[in-house]
């Protein structure tokens, strides 16, 4: 114990870490492979030890010993006993029970009857499991493999998944390191992957997690379907599989609410496989239509519910999952460990610090105060109406110009969710507008003259705004809309703040009514992106 | 020693005893000297009355309790006789016997020690589980004893240990042809058990030491296995690590108590409804939370406030004890427990009721000696080893075998848990500063307070509104936060979040935005946070921009829109606000439903006092605790004064022993106990007394008696011949003959 230590162990199994600590980065580096990075701000980090980061960490050989080394040599404060007992014990839990292959049959093995014997009496495990083949064996049905691991993570005894996968059809897929290759902790994550068989593997943004997939796939050299969450990320997986590797245009399809193709290598989209018409799933026959030798998830902490369900049933084919983060909004991150497979990999904090993760974006939240006679309209206004009233108030156009002419000529967008507003907003600004009812045609080419400098100004709305096609700006000025999932925000708020490659600031505003509902959906924000890391600032709109 | 030719009875023998013998009896048995006997007779009388007797035997351990078992078994006081049924060394043996001949349990006669007929009444008819040997039965054992046992069956074998261990008799199985009936019947053929009647059977003495061994006591194992040994460093990390803990949970508790003010239920207790309430606010299960309000109630910082709708309040006490630093804070808690008759599990009501928290049914008297109890066993082991509770529950049976409350393996566990939550104990073994505690309460203070990390009076404030304290704060931080923050995680460090809610209720306290921010910053090592200073000023420019009378029921405001807005505000009709002048409204209803009304509907209203300002909310009042009262301890008597006395006092009536007269003694004055003990002992040796007796009109005569039987307050036998009953309460004294 060094009473001096960056950790500090609190009681309901959160840890804070002290960045600004001379060994902050060593304790990070420590408690990283168990504990989940929560919350982000300026001088206290917090990550939290549950048992699935536990057994994650199990999954991919720590074992308690090190975590609890790990938590003495870096708290600061003697750790409870009561703690790290618990901790032992449900690090102990994982790997009693294994799905292994004996001949044609799946069976579950235990190094502990009791285990067995008191999971086997479970009523929701009962029906899953066939006949014992040894007081230490019993069968399983195999379209059961991946209900039973859900069920069996639910009671708490994670079973170690060691039954082997089909080869899937082969097809030949090599990466073209014509000047490039994977970086070392690439390789290292396709390698983690591979061994493991099956799982997640953690990068943070723009740490290349689309070559990690490129990688796996040429480790298995076999038909993938890679599944992404719309179709931007669809074409840029495309563009990159056919730069980085051997496949051709013809070789790689695109499954999309647009098109259907199914090639060798097929990506598609969540959404389109998740589309029920009358009670069912018309595009789940993608799934069987090859013999797909890997599946690989983009963005796994987004994965819809219903592609758990249809994935249950792929549990004979290689997984691989990607994405920054495994916290979930929903909370299903069981789910993704039984289903898709324990982490194999997670990006030193190092290299995510050296990738920008914290983004130099500089976020203020504006606020106006209304006016006498639209405070007076807004008391008396019934609650539905009250937010619109709140955030459409006139005194934001003003402050809207402020900060556009303090911008001028950098790329700025300014976002709302009231047409009305918006209208004015356009016009007052003389700025093109954007809207879900504008012509497609229309809005690729005001996006392209955006993108190309031609113009420095577009007003969109909501809709235009979740638009796939949306280019990158260094301002974005939001009038309206409210706090929806953290998800949602993030993206939203990821497309402005992404660092930018001359390393200018990016800027966020957010105007919002004082004193109205409009304030309190900014205290979620404002919560959010404080957590996250990112510089906030409050200003009245009198100081701009 | 200076015997006479022939000492016959206790008495002689405690006449004859030195003062430091005396003084040791005394010591060992501070019953007789309450009240002081006359003289040593009187003592001798008292010491072999059956109560004082049986309370002697039960305050034996075990070792010493076998050894007069033995006695009882073999019927001689041999210590070579007895030291293999103890499974010793005769010079064990010895000294076992010398101790209770110390404490009077046995006497010393002029052919050695003898066991005192009271004793053998105390230790019952089957002493250590024993029966009566085969020849008493008039049974005949096997020839081979051993062999024959050695032939039995595995299940015979069971069934017979079984007799042993909690024999010497039992039922006869109500299924003859079961396993066990069956193993009985073979037990019985084989000559090994006995069958005196239909329902039971009974097991002869040689068979029961036989198969236990040849032993009546089982040697206590040193260093079981089942213990661990810690380095003690780790102990007292572990250890303090809960101490500060507990003092966290504590205040924690407490403020979540002021919060829910949970009501006195009207027999006394928390309501299980408030408790899990409680426990839930603080992520504890119920138990811990029960065991933390007890600490709280021990240490007088929560109480019953006694209104006409009783409470749980905070007292006054609560705020010296914040101002202590840690280690005074966790005496505070200590201290009390380990002196309160109250349990935190204690042995579930007969009607299957369930204990409230708080309530009396958590008085527990054992329980203190028990606590005590415990902590002695733990400190007498090697320093660092870490017994299990089976470990330690034996080793209590080994000090007080008769004396085990029912229930008591509960409380053992029950009470090394507490033990652990308070860092007496730290990963089940004993720390420095729970050694210390036995001693020294004030000086284990002092040991902790150097453990326990100083406190920090250092502050982390974020920008996403938290403020993280890497420690214990100090009172004056811990103040602050209480007040202007609501607690998120605790452990190591406290992370506070600030919220709109929690800086109205600072600013309500009487703060103002820049004595917030300013008291922020001393403590902060950063600057204070942009958003949080902005959330600050925001609330205080809100807060008191409404101000409400409590004279009246105004509403007034220097904005008269805003007035208006209220004044038409739909939510706020049942108000039936009236506008005064532009900036004042008033509304017939009472203020605080109109404070609560204009919050309802997002309005941020102050309650403005009489001379225009506004007013800032007070403490929630403190009580007074009930002032516990105090336990007397009954200081017992230096036994040398009492020696003292009682050496006058035989003196006395050595004086009147030895004056000149008809043969007839002076008759001491004894206590009705004593008499009876004298009499019984006298009608067994069938020795002729004599006795003072008290007639109907209450003059005294002196009768030679020969008492044969004492039987419902009176004694039978025989003067000069002719039968006579005395009633006891008439007999003033007796002086046995010879």
């Amino acid at each position: 114990m060094a009473l001096d230590g960056a950790l500090i162990v609190q009681s309901d199994k959160t840890l804070l870490l002290e960045v600004d600590h001379e060994r902050s980065a060593d304790a990070r580096r420590a408690i990283a492979p168990f504990a989940e990075l929560e919350r982000a701000p300026e001088h206290i980090h917090t990550y939290r030890v549950t048992p699935l980061g536990l057994w994650n960490a199990r999954a991919a050989g720590h074992d308690a010993e090190q975590v609890v080394d790990a938590l003495i040599t870096h708290s600061r404060y003697p750790v409870p006993q009561a703690l790290l007992v618990d901790i032992a014990e449900t690090m102990d839990r994982y790997g009693r029970l294994v799905l292994e292959k004996d001949g044609d049959q799946l069976v579950l093995r235990t190094t502990d009857r009791a285990v067995l014997t008191e999971v086997m009496r479970h009523k929701k495990i009962t029906p899953l499991l066939g006949e014992m083949l040894s007081p230490d064996e019993v069968v399983v049905h195999p379209s059961e493999r991946g209900t039973l691991k859900q069920e069996l993570l639910k009671v708490g005894w994670p079973a170690e998944d060691r039954a082997g996968y089909v080869d899937g059809e082969a097809h030949p897929i090599e990466l073209r390191e014509d000047g490039w290759s994977l970086r070392p902790y690439q390789q290292q994550a396709v390698d983690g992957f591979w061994d493991g068989g099956s799982g997640v593997v953690v990068l943070p943004c723009g740490a290349g997690k689309t070559l990690v997939g490129a990688g796996a796939m040429a480790a298995a050299k076999a038909t993938t379907l890679i599944l992404v969450t719309n179709t931007v990320s669809a074409r840029q997986w495309k563009q990159e599989l056919l730069e980085r590797t051997t496949l051709t245009e013809e070789e790689i399809g695109e499954y999309s609410g647009a098109r259907k193709e199914i090639r060798p290598v097929t990506i598609a989209t969540y959404q389109v496989l998740t589309l029920k018409r009358k009670g069912i799933y018309p595009h789940l026959d993608l799934l069987d239509a090859r013999d797909w030798g890997l599946v690989v998830y983009d963005e796994v902490h987004l994965l819809p519910a219903p592609i758990f369900r249809m994935t249950a049933d792929l549990q004979a084919r290689r997984r691989l999952g990607l994405t920054a983060t495994l916290v979930r909004e929903d909370g299903r991150e069981a789910d993704v460990f039984s289903l898709i497979g324990p982490k194999r990999f997670d990006a030193p904090w190092k290299d995510i610090e050296a990738q920008g993760y914290i983004a130099p974006a500089d976020c203020v939240e504006v606020r106006v105060t209304l006016s006498d006679a639209e405070r007076m309209a807004y008391a008396v206004a019934d609650a539905e109406d009250r937010y619109r009233l709140a955030s459409c108030s006139p005194v934001k156009l003003g402050v809207v110009r402020t900060i556009v002419d303090q911008h001028r000529d950098q790329p700025t967008l300014v976002i709302g969710q009231y047409l009305d507003q918006l209208h004015e907003l356009a016009e007052q600004l003389d700025a093109d507008l954007i809207t879900g009812e504008t012509p497609v045609k229309q809005r690729q080419e005001l996006f392209a003259d955006f993108r190309e400098g031609r113009t420095s100004l577009l007003v969109v709305s909501k809709v235009a705004n979740f638009s796939v096609d949306l280019p990158e700006a260094s301002v974005a000025i939001q009038v309206s809309g409210t706090f929806g999932s953290r998800q949602e925000e993030a993206q939203r708020l990821g497309r402005v703040l992404r660092p930018k490659e001359d390393g200018r600031t990016a800027h966020f505003y957010t105007v919002v009514t004082r004193d109205t509902v409009d304030a309190e959906f900014a205290s979620h924000r404002q919560r959010f992106l404080a957590e996250q890391g990112y510089a906030y600032r409050i200003l009245d709109a009198d100081d701009l | 020693m200076n015997y006479r030719e022939s000492v016959r009875s206790l008495a002689e023998d405690i006449r004859h005893r030195t003062d430091e013998e005396l003084v040791a009896l005394l010591e060992l048995r501070p019953d007789l000297a309450r009240p002081q006997p006359a003289d040593l007779t009187a003592l001798a009388a008292r010491a072999s009355t059956r109560a004082s007797t049986a309370r002697a035997v039960d305050h034996l351990d075990l070792p010493h309790l076998a050894a007069l078992q033995a006695c009882a078994i073999t019927g001689t006081t041999d210590p070579a006789a007895i030291a293999p049924l103890l499974g010793m060394e005769a010079s064990g043996a010895a000294a076992l016997l010398d101790d209770l001949t110390t404490a009077a349990l046995l006497w010393r006669s002029s052919e050695g020690p003898v066991l005192s007929r009271t004793v053998g009444d105390v230790l019952g008819p089957h002493p250590a589980g024993l029966g009566p040997s085969a020849q008493a039965l008039g049974h005949a054992l096997p020839e081979d004893l051993p062999a024959a046992i050695g032939r039995l069956t595995p299940q015979e074998h069971r069934v017979l240990e079984r007799i042993a261990r909690h024999g010497p008799t039992a039922a006869l199985p109500a299924d003859p042809d079961g396993r066990a009936g069956q193993a009985v019947a073979a037990l019985v053929d084989a000559g090994l058990v006995l069958a005196p009647d239909h329902q039971h059977i009974l097991l002869p003495r040689e068979v029961g030491l036989l198969v236990r061994g040849g032993r009546i006591l089982d040697p206590l194992d040193e260093s079981p296995e089942s213990a661990r040994t810690l380095d003690l460093d780790d102990v007292d990390r572990a250890a303090t690590a809960s101490a500060t803990e507990v003092v966290a949970l504590v205040d924690e508790l407490l403020d979540r108590v002021e919060d829910l003010r949970p009501r006195v239920l009207r027999s006394g207790g928390l309501a299980v409804r408030d408790l899990r309430a409680l426990a839930g606010r603080v992520d504890l299960d119920e138990a811990s939370a029960a065991f933390l309000l007890e600490l709280a109630l021990g240490a007088g910082l929560l109480d019953d406030d006694h209104a006409l709708e009783p409470t749980w309040r905070l007292t006054t006490v609560l705020d010296e004890w914040r101002s202590l630093p840690p280690a005074g804070r966790w005496a505070g808690l200590t201290g009390p427990w380990l002196r309160s008759l109250r349990a935190s599990v204690v042995p579930a009501p007969e009607d299957g009721g369930r204990v409230n928290a708080l309530s009396e049914g958590m008085v527990w008297p054992p329980v203190r000696a028990l606590r005590r109890e415990l902590l002695d066993i733990l400190a007498a082991l090697p320093e660092g080893t870490s017994p299990d509770a089976a470990d330690v529950l034996e080793r209590l049976r080994h000090r007080r075998p008769r004396r085990m409350p029912h229930g008591a393996d509960e409380a053992v566990t029950a009470l090394l848990k507490e033990g652990e939550q308070l860092g007496v104990t730290g990963r089940g073994a004993l720390g420095s500063v729970g050694r210390l505690l036995l001693t020294d309460e004030v000086a284990a203070s002092h040991l902790l307070e150097t453990l326990v990390p100083e406190p920090v009076d250092r502050l982390l404030l974020q920008a996403d509104l938290t403020a993280v304290v890497p420690g214990t704060p100090v009172p004056e931080l811990a103040a602050l936060l209480r007040r202007s923050a609501r607690l998120e995680s605790r452990g190591g460090a406290s992370v506070h979040r600030f919220t709109e809610t929690s800086l109205r209720s600072a600013l309500d306290s009487g703060w103002s935005a820049d004595e917030l921010l300013e008291s922020l910053a001393r403590f902060s090592a950063s600057p204070v946070p942009q958003p949080l200073d902005y959330l600050v000023r925001d609330v205080a420019r809100r807060h008191g921009q409404l101000r409400v009378g409590t004279a009246g029921s105004y509403l007034r405001s220097d904005d008269s829109t805003h007035l208006e807005a209220l004044l038409t505000h739909r939510d706020l009709s049942h108000l039936q606000l009236r506008q005064l002048a532009p900036t004042v409204l008033v509304s017939p209803v009472g203020p605080t439903v109109l404070l609560e009304s204009l919050r309802e509907v997002g309005a941020a209203p102050a309650l403005e006092g009489s001379g225009g300002v506004v007013a800032t909310k007070p403490a929630a009042p403190r009580i007074t605790p009930r002032r516990e009262r105090p336990v007397t301890e009954v200081a017992p008597e230096p036994s040398t004064e009492v020696l003292t006395r009682l050496r006058e006092g035989e003196a006395r009536a050595e004086l009147q022993r030895n004056a000149p007269d008809d043969g007839a003694p002076t008759i001491p004055a004894l206590d009705p106990a004593s008499s009876s003990a004298l009499l019984r002992e006298a009608a067994a040796d069938r020795l002729p007394v004599w006795l003072g007796v008290t007639d109907a009109v209450g003059s005294t005569r002196r009768v030679i008696f020969h008492p044969i039987t004492l039987d419902g307050g009176r004694v039978i036998g025989e003067v000069d011949g002719q039968p006579q009953v005395f009633s006891l309460h008439r007999i003033t004294g007796v002086v046995v003959e010879g």
